[in-house]
């Protein structure tokens, strides 16, 4: 070939298996918003051997949603997040981030948690099958995520008890932040679920669900069911009592819950029993990512609001009149933007609807 | 490095926002699907017409080189820069339906699926596609002269170019508009497969036509490779729309039985092709099966690249019919000696084959390109329809280029370095 003497040298891609064939490109979500190529997955496998302070180097690496769409389009299987996450490891020993970036893993060292607020703690010793861990968001600042939860678990005449001290550590390894966040809470759970004999763990955050049921497995695992609060309420639909409405509601998969976990119908089946459910453009594993993911909010607010301009275009356009979403962090992210369309965590959705 | 006075002049034509220089991020745009990788010394996108121009004469003014740049998907290396400026045209993505003259319009960065989708809502449709037809742009696929599927009937894309937009290397912009499905003269034709070399494509005029009402695919396996060539020439009797092939290894990939297989579309309706067919033993696909089928054919690079180290590198080929079946052979002789594995699959109405090398590692996938390159040269083979660029030694008739290029671009600013120029 006559190019490839001058042209052609090993490099660190070819190890990554990414053959640079585009096709991950247009369906990416910064890519689309911004057309900017190392906005994109092959950009950003290209350029993640480097650690460079470099400020668009660094944006690149650091604005990846780790929404994963790309990897349900790559046909050569590279795990274009779990790079991502391993580059930005570098990045963070380093201290090469954004401000702010900077600003939340010193929050974590400081409170524990990626808000940097004392959060009110929950703890109990009593004998229990299920324990409810509402995660920092439904604690710190979507409370009535939290306060819906409990109501429809009594609802349910479920018996539990709330278990809240540390963060699951979800932020800081999406964002490339060290493994002891989430292996402190890691302990403590393991610690509770001995003190109560508990043999469930219920969360309402996909971003806890991933973290506790799959990266704790590194540290041994836990030896519990970890559930998320759609999962629970699929499994026990004869024991909610819901009043069923002429109402025309679309849904918002998350992508932590939806790609990273396949969890897809579950969300369905509960809203079906109290609406009439139409799919956006882009749903279940397709979901397109409300623009919050891999920690972008924090330092990159444009692209997300960007991103998140689309994925509200395409709810709006189903005609509903309220889009739902399982997520507390997609909800937070996603009702900033909404412009006109109602938008509501599930658990609020079903808890409003919960028959006296 | 380029003048720091180019990059601040040329801030003031297209903004700061759409200019990247000094920047490790610049090596994205520094290669495309091939393996080859090149310098970018600044990315710019221009916006319109206006902007390319201003660039150009820019470039010009300061002796800077300009790659232009569509979705880099190219697997020759077209749109990779050596030490130059890359104008990246995907943000020029207007296209523009004119559905009683079957005509449409596309700025130079629109992408082929969308121009696709524009065109369906229309009922009519633009016949060559490429597997790319998700990344490529319409000016990357007509700077390449790309075809793909359906090459027999409808030949490439040039067939269907009846307009086009440039600007010269310059700065100077000429319009061709077309609302005519026949365009008289080469003007046009010229810049169709120079490969970013001669001129920055901003606009083109596609003439299109109306999807058929009917259509079916008829799928015919073949027990014995060695009759390959006979069945062909039987099943082009019946011009058909489009032939595709895959090897035994590529079609059980997807899922069918492990035997050499031909794909044989037929647009609308015809007894006579039916007829060839069914005593060909075809079996016939309709409706979602059809579909799928077509599907898993686009996908057919995935299924490929699961197996090992997939690099896009020598994998096109249009090879004389009359050596079909050697260059087969010497395709598998050359795996067995690279310790490599290699999928065919390709359109063979137009005999335009590609043997997807899946390796090891990236030296031992270059090995094997490089050794499939000097076989098919020995075989009177040339490239197919993903442009000459850093593969030059296929190139036939240089001189002639040389002095085409000579009389556009005196300077050599337009994407130096290919064809051996
Ligand atoms: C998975 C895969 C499948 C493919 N399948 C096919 C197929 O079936 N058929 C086929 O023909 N090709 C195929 N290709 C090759 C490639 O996609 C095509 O050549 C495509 O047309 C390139 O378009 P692009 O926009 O990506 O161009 P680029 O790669 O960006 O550029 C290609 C060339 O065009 C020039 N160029 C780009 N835009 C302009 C412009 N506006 N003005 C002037 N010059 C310009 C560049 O300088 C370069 O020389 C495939 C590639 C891949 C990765
Ligand atoms: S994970 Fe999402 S944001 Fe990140 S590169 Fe892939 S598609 Fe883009
Ligand atoms: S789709 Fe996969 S192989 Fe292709 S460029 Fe993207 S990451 Fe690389």
């Amino acid at each position: 070939m006559s190019g490839s003497e001058e042209y052609t040298k090993s490099r660190e891609i070819w190890n990554l298996k990414c053959a640079k064939c585009g096709r991950c490109i247009q369906i990416c979500p910064t890519y689309r918003v911004t057309k900017w190529e190392h906005l994109s997955p092959r950009g950003r496998i290209i350029l993640s051997p480097y650690t460079e302070e470099d400020a668009e180097l660094v944006k690149s690496i650091f604005s990846c949603l780790t929404c994963g769409i790309c990897e349900a389009a790559c046909p050569s299987d590279v795990d274009v997040t779990e790079i991502m996450e391993r580059t930005r490891e570098r990045y963070t020993k380093q201290r090469i981030l954004p401000e702010r970036h900077l600003r939340l893993l010193d929050n974590m060292v400081k409170t524990g948690n990626p808000y940097g607020d004392e959060i009110e703690m929950y703890e109990t010793d009593d004998r229990v099958d299920l324990i409810y861990y509402p995660g920092c968001t439904s604690l710190a600042r979507e409370k009535e995520i939290f306060d819906s939860t409990v109501k429809i678990l009594d609802s349910m005449d479920v018996s539990f008890e709330v278990e809240f001290r540390y963060c699951c550590g979800s932020t800081s390894l999406r964002i490339g932040g060290d493994l002891s966040y989430a292996e402190k809470n890691y302990l403590r759970l393991k610690d509770v679920l001995k003190k109560t004999g508990a043999k469930t763990i219920l969360v309402n955050c996909p971003g806890c669900y991933r973290t506790i049921k799959r990266d704790y497995e590194k540290f041994g695992g836990l030896n519990a069911d970890v559930l998320h609060i759609t999962e629970f309420l699929s499994m026990n639909t004869d024991r909610l009592r819901l009043k069923k409405e002429n109402l025309k509601v679309t849904f918002h998969d998350s992508c932590h819950l939806a790609r990273h976990m396949g969890i897809v119908e579950e969300p369905r089946k509960i809203l079906s029993l109290v609406a009439d459910l139409v799919e956006p453009e882009n749903s279940k594993m397709d979901s397109f990512c409300c623009g919050g993911g891999g920690g972008v909010r924090v330092s990159y607010r444009d692209l997300t609001r960007a991103v998140r301009k689309v994925r509200i275009e395409q709810l709006k356009k189903t005609g509903a009149e309220i889009a739902v979403t399982s997520c507390p962090y997609c909800y937070r992210n996603l009702k900033n933007g909404a412009e006109g369309l109602s938008i509501k965590d599930l658990t609020t959705f079903i808890a409003e609807r919960l028959r006296k | 490095m380029v003048p720091e006075k180019f990059i601040r002049k040329v801030m003031d034509v297209v903004g700061t926002d759409d200019v990247i220089h000094s920047s490790r991020v610049t090596e994205v745009y520094s290669t495309d699907a091939s393996p080859f990788y090149g310098r970018t010394a600044a990315v710019i996108r221009p916006e319109n017409e206006n902007e390319v121009s201003e660039i150009l004469k820019l470039a010009n003014e300061f002796s800077v080189s300009v790659v232009p740049r569509g979705g880099g998907s190219g697997t020759s290396g077209g749109a990779v820069p050596k030490d130059a400026v890359v104008i990246d045209m995907k943000k020029m993505d207007r296209i523009e339906v004119f559905p009683d003259d079957m005509i449409v319009f596309v700025e130079a960065g629109a992408i082929l699926h969308d121009i696709k989708n524009a065109l369906s809502r229309y009922g009519l449709f633009l016949p060559p596609e490429p597997g790319s037809l998700k990344i490529a742009t319409a000016g990357g696929f007509v700077a390449n002269n790309g075809s793909g599927k359906r090459g027999l009937k409808y030949g490439g894309i040039r067939n269907f170019v009846v307009g086009m937009n440039v600007v010269l290397p310059d700065g100077k912009a000429v319009r061709m508009p077309s609302r005519t499905h026949r365009s008289p003269g080469i003007a046009h034709q010229i810049f169709t497969g120079s490969e970013g070399t001669l001129g920055v494509i901003t606009g083109i005029y596609f003439r299109v036509i109306p999807l058929p009402e009917e259509k079916r695919t008829y799928l015919i396996h073949l027990k014995k490779r060695d009759n390959l060539n006979r069945i062909l020439r039987e099943v082009l009797k019946a011009t058909p729309d489009a032939v595709e092939y895959m090897d035994s290894r590529t079609s059980s990939a997807i899922g069918f039985e492990p035997f050499d297989l031909l794909a044989v579309e037929i647009l609308g309706k015809d007894r006579c092709a039916e007829k060839i067919m069914e005593r060909l033993g075809g079996h016939v696909l309709e409706g979602r099966d059809e579909e799928d089928f077509w599907e898993s054919r686009e996908t057919l690079g995935a299924e490929i690249a699961k197996k090992g180290t997939r690099v896009y590198a020598g994998e096109d080929f249009a090879v004389p019919f009359s050596r079909l079946n050697e260059f087969i052979g010497q395709i598998y002789r050359i795996e067995r000696e690279t310790d490599s594995e290699i999928f065919i699959y390709g359109h063979l109405d137009t005999c335009n084959l590609h043997p997807a090398i899946v390796s090891k590692s990236f030296e031992n996938a270059m090995e094997t390109a490089r050794r499939i390159s000097r076989m098919a040269l020995d075989m009177g083979a040339t490239i197919g329809e993903h442009g000459l660029a850093l593969r030059w030694e296929f190139a036939r008739g240089l001189e002639i280029f040389r002095r085409v290029k000579y009389c556009l671009d005196r300077r050599n600013i337009l994407n130096p370095g290919k064809f051996g120029i």
